[in-house]
């Protein structure tokens, strides 16, 4: 964050991606109905899209960051879980509909080209999304936030989709291919129910406390290996929590030790893995005495 | 590393105050269309024999109204067919009907697609004619006799008809067809195959395949709609109309349907119709006025005035002041003006939608242009020809027109560069303008089919190209270099180069630059942007010289008016310099190779349609 700038960007994203995509969705919606352009009104799923990681994100930023209370000893990490698979449920079932609808529509044979507003529509979206991008891009390398990060990199591909979807009406309107809007359209629900799949897999597998991945695993044991007295990482746990990462780990140190100094050793693993391992929510070490003869007795 | 532009430090407030602008707009355009939003019955409903009645009680005044078309109106309506042979008759097709003095014809686009060596019998004399335009979605289309003759011709009411007009169906096969009837219905929509053509005229009057393309029309004898003769339930005949207004928004830069003005006049009895073009004088109008009420006894007169829009106003007023002078007794005369209010968007005489995929193609040939700077001509010349349905006669003026001013902009800035070589160039410029020359009078006796061929061929050519430098560059190859030709001394030893792309240019109305560059790359050993920047200031010439015969030879056949190849490339020139900023723009935010890529695909897309399908 060069800028003192950037705090106004950190805290007005997620406002300002909810109204411009509620406005496109809109916007996509409605003149895909009004100039009869199936293409449009699969686009417009992908600003709901957009606008459902911009709630996301005002959770995420907001919520999700509220300090541990009494009810919530482990804080309120998985309220964003639970929202993203309700709407993603919604939002599958959402594009389920249209995909059936454009299918019908396809191969039923009767195309009639879109109205040329959905052409206008369509090149407006390119640019505000190209727009937003930058807008998201820059804000996303400031204040280095992943969810931002793929707010933005939606931006950039809802761009590429509304140029496919202005492809398809030019082909429809001046080329004779009238059947290419439905075309587009079922090639772009297809894909947001790839995507919608996608989104429901990610927060099943944050409320099924799934493991941070491999190498984030690897990097930690590395991490903690490292310092002279721990000699091995028994168990490692971790699971996601919202955004953050939890680390339950039993580490072995030097059975020379005395209680005390091992414990020292615990706490500065503890302040060692908060300040290398990316967004660790909290972290619990246990030691034990390393014994080599136990462990060769079981075999490890 | 590249220092990253923050965004609040651009200029995004005038950005975002502009979006809001346009998505507003956009929203209430939206808003207007719904409101105003009717729907066609999609798909054929098939006519009951007997009439929706409450339609056809509405038949209107004139029904009992006698008929008056014009003394020679016959020699309007023509038979359109295939030469097959010297001494054979004509094989017809189908009618059409001549509306303007120079030759043009309007008929069904279903009877001419696909089809070359059309001929024209007209008043028994068969003539040779040539395709002008088509629009194969409203199916009609429009020919020109090759002839400098002046011919009859019907004037075309742009007004809509309405429903329970008595109309009349003419056609030609041995000889004049003709049917009374009335029109039925409005905005019927009929699909044949994949094709829709929506909002036509249903009528009574045609009864036979023959009618097909010829004229529909009112009691006045203006044509309000073009027969379409659609086998129905039972192999019966369903006949159907393209609408006038249709006719007229597509034909209008062509041929000057708008400007046609009629006046009749009732005299007691006998009636007189006049129907001129507006390059005659309304003095002429006058006399010929004078003449009928003068020779009528009645005093019951009606003068009867429409047109449309601009001068026509001047002109009734003009009339009328001469005819109250003459007769002194304005009282007995009405004035009834039925200028035909036009409910379409307009802009220079081209409907909005043509506008904008004019500036699109516009657009589109710019960014090519600016990106690998070539094939832009190409682009535009299959866009016009592919998707406006010109012919190469009016496409070839506008690409000139347009080449002039993107590429004497590139040859500016070259030349602020230090890149052009004039030692080098001015040699090739003679023999560009001879190949130029000859290329161009060429192109007129080659046939459409081998026109489309040659630039399928040509579009393959630079897809192939530009293939082979992806690869080039994937591979790592070094760019080949030559020598720069400002120290070295043979200087018209490679001046005959100058030659082919001149010819290619005045065959196909592209550029050439992409024939240009790599002659003299290879053949001169010229570096590369030394002869991007040479063949700039070739294209510039060639283009003027093109822009001049190409606009003075059309014009003098006759196949369009002077002004209209000038309002296309008007249009098409905006969209082309703001596509080549973009196209500069792109080449520094993508890789070029997925930017030339994408190029390569559109160029064999181009040559698939040009070279596989017709229309």
């Amino acid at each position: 964050m060069q800028f003192s700038k950037c705090t106004v960007c950190y805290k007005t994203i997620g406002w300002t991606g909810l109204v411009s995509n509620i406005f496109l969705s809109g916007l996509k919606l409605f003149v895909g109905i009004v100039a009869g352009s199936q293409a449009l009104i699969a686009d417009a799923m992908y600003s709901f899209k957009d606008l459902i990681s911009s709630v996301l994100i005002i959770i995420g930023l907001k919520i999700s960051l509220k300090p541990v209370d009494l009810e919530h000893p482990y804080g309120h990490g998985k309220v964003e879980f639970i929202l993203t698979l309700v709407v993603s449920v919604v939002f599958i079932g959402l594009t389920g509909l249209i995909l059936l609808l454009t299918m019908d529509h396809f191969f039923q044979g009767y195309h009639k080209p879109p109205h040329l507003i959905a052409l206008a529509v369509a090149v407006f979206s390119v640019v505000a999304n190209l727009f937003l991008f930058k807008y998201t891009r820059c804000v996303s390398t400031q204040i280095n936030s992943p969810m931002v990060k793929t707010l933005s990199k939606h931006h950039g591909a809802d761009a590429l989709s509304s140029v496919a979807v202005s492809a398809g009406i030019i082909g429809a309107h001046y080329m004779g291919l009238i059947w290419m809007d439905s075309l587009v359209a079922v090639f772009e629900t297809i894909h947001l129910l790839y995507l919608g799949v996608e989104i429901f897999w990610e927060s099943f597998k944050g409320l099924m406390d799934y493991s941070a991945p491999a190498d984030v695993l690897r990097k930690i044991q590395q991490t903690v290996l490292d310092f002279d007295e721990v000699k091995t990482v028994e168990t490692l746990k971790t699971r996601q929590v919202g955004q953050g990462i939890w680390i339950d780990i039993v580490i072995g140190v030097n059975p020379d030790l005395r209680v005390d100094e091992a414990y020292d050793v615990g706490c500065q693993v503890e302040a060692v893995l908060f300040e290398t391992i990316e967004h660790v929510a909290a972290v619990n070490v246990r030691f034990g005495a390393h014994d080599s003869r136990k462990l060769l007795t079981q075999g490890l | 590393m590249k220092k990253e532009q923050f965004f609040c430090e651009s200029q995004w407030k005038i950005g975002a105050a502009f979006l809001t602008i346009i998505a507003v707009s956009l929203f209430f355009w939206g808003v207007h269309i719904l409101t105003e939003h009717h729907e066609y019955n999609i798909s054929y409903v098939p006519e009951t024999s007997t009439p929706d009645s409450a339609k056809a009680v509405s038949v209107k005044a004139e029904v009992a109204q006698k008929p008056v078309f014009p003394a020679d109106f016959e020699k309007t309506i023509v038979s359109i067919g295939i030469d097959s042979g010297q001494d054979t008759p004509l094989a017809i097709l189908g009618s059409g009907v001549l509306v303007s003095d120079d030759g043009h014809i309007v008929t069904a686009d279903h009877l001419v697609a696909g089809l070359s060596g059309l001929h024209v019998l007209q008043n028994n004399v068969r003539y040779e004619s040539h395709l002008i335009k088509r629009v194969a979605k409203s199916n009609i289309a429009l020919l020109k006799i090759e002839s400098l003759k002046a011919f009859p011709f019907t004037s075309i009411d742009c007004s809509m008809i309405e429903i329970g007009t008595p109309v009349y169906a003419f056609g030609r096969d041995q000889g004049i067809i003709a049917k009374e009837g009335i029109a039925r219905n409005t905005g019927v929509s009929l699909a044949i195959n994949d094709m829709i053509y929506p909002d036509l005229i249903t009528t009574d009057a045609i009864y036979t395949w023959a009618q097909s393309g010829g004229p529909l029309m009112n009691v006045f004898g203006n044509m309000v709609g073009l027969n379409i003769a659609i086998s129905g339930p039972q192999n019966s005949i369903q006949g159907f109309a393209v609408p006038a207004p249709t006719i007229c928004s597509k034909f209008r830069e062509i041929v000057h349907v708008d400007s046609i003005t009629n006046i009749k006049v009732y005299a007691g009895g006998l009636t007189s119709q006049f129907w001129k073009n507006t390059r005659e004088t309304a003095s002429e109008y006058a006399t010929q006025i004078r003449n009928t009420i003068e020779s009528s006894s009645s005093s019951d007169l009606m003068v009867y005035i429409e047109g449309n829009k601009g001068d026509l106003w001047k002109q009734a007023r003009f009339v009328a002041d001469r005819m109250a002078e003459i007769y002194n007794k304005a009282d007995g005369i009405n004035y009834l003006n039925n200028a035909v209010s036009d409910p379409e968007l307009n802009f220079f005489g081209y409907h909005i939608s043509g506008v904008i995929g004019l500036l699109l193609l516009g657009f589109v040939s710019g960014i090519s242009a600016g990106m690998v700077t070539m094939g832009g001509g190409i682009i535009k010349v299959s866009g016009l020809m592919i998707i406006f349905g010109y012919g190469l006669i009016i496409i070839r003026p506008v690409a000139y027109i347009t080449n002039i001013f993107v590429y004497s902009a590139a040859a500016l800035r070259y030349k602020k560069d230090n890149l052009i070589s004039w030692h080098n160039v001015k040699p090739l410029i003679p023999f560009a303008l001879f190949g130029f020359v000859f290329g161009y009078f060429t192109g007129i006796y080659l046939n459409n089919s081998t026109i489309r061929m040659m630039l399928g061929i040509y579009a393959l050519l630079i897809g192939i190209k530009v293939v082979t430098e992806i690869i080039r560059s994937a591979m790592g190859y070094p760019e080949f270099e030559g020598i720069s030709q400002n120290q070295t001394g043979h200087r018209f030893k490679n001046s005959w180069l100058g030659l082919p792309m001149g010819v290619m240019s005045g065959i196909l109305g592209i550029s050439g630059g992409v024939i240009e560059v790599p002659l003299q790359r290879y053949v001169a050993k010229v570096p590369l942007k030394e002869a991007i920047a040479n063949s700039s200031v070739l294209v510039f010439w060639t283009s003027s010289l093109g822009a001049v015969i190409s606009m003075v030879h059309g014009a003098g056949i006759g196949a369009f008016e002077i002004d209209t190849p000038l309002i296309l490339a008007l249009i098409v020139i905006p969209g082309a310099y703001f596509g080549g900023m973009v196209g500069a723009w792109l080449t520094k935010i993508m890789p070029i190779n997925l930017l030339k890529s994408i190029y390569c695909v559109l160029m064999f897309l181009i040559a698939a349609r040009m070279m596989l399908f017709t229309f």
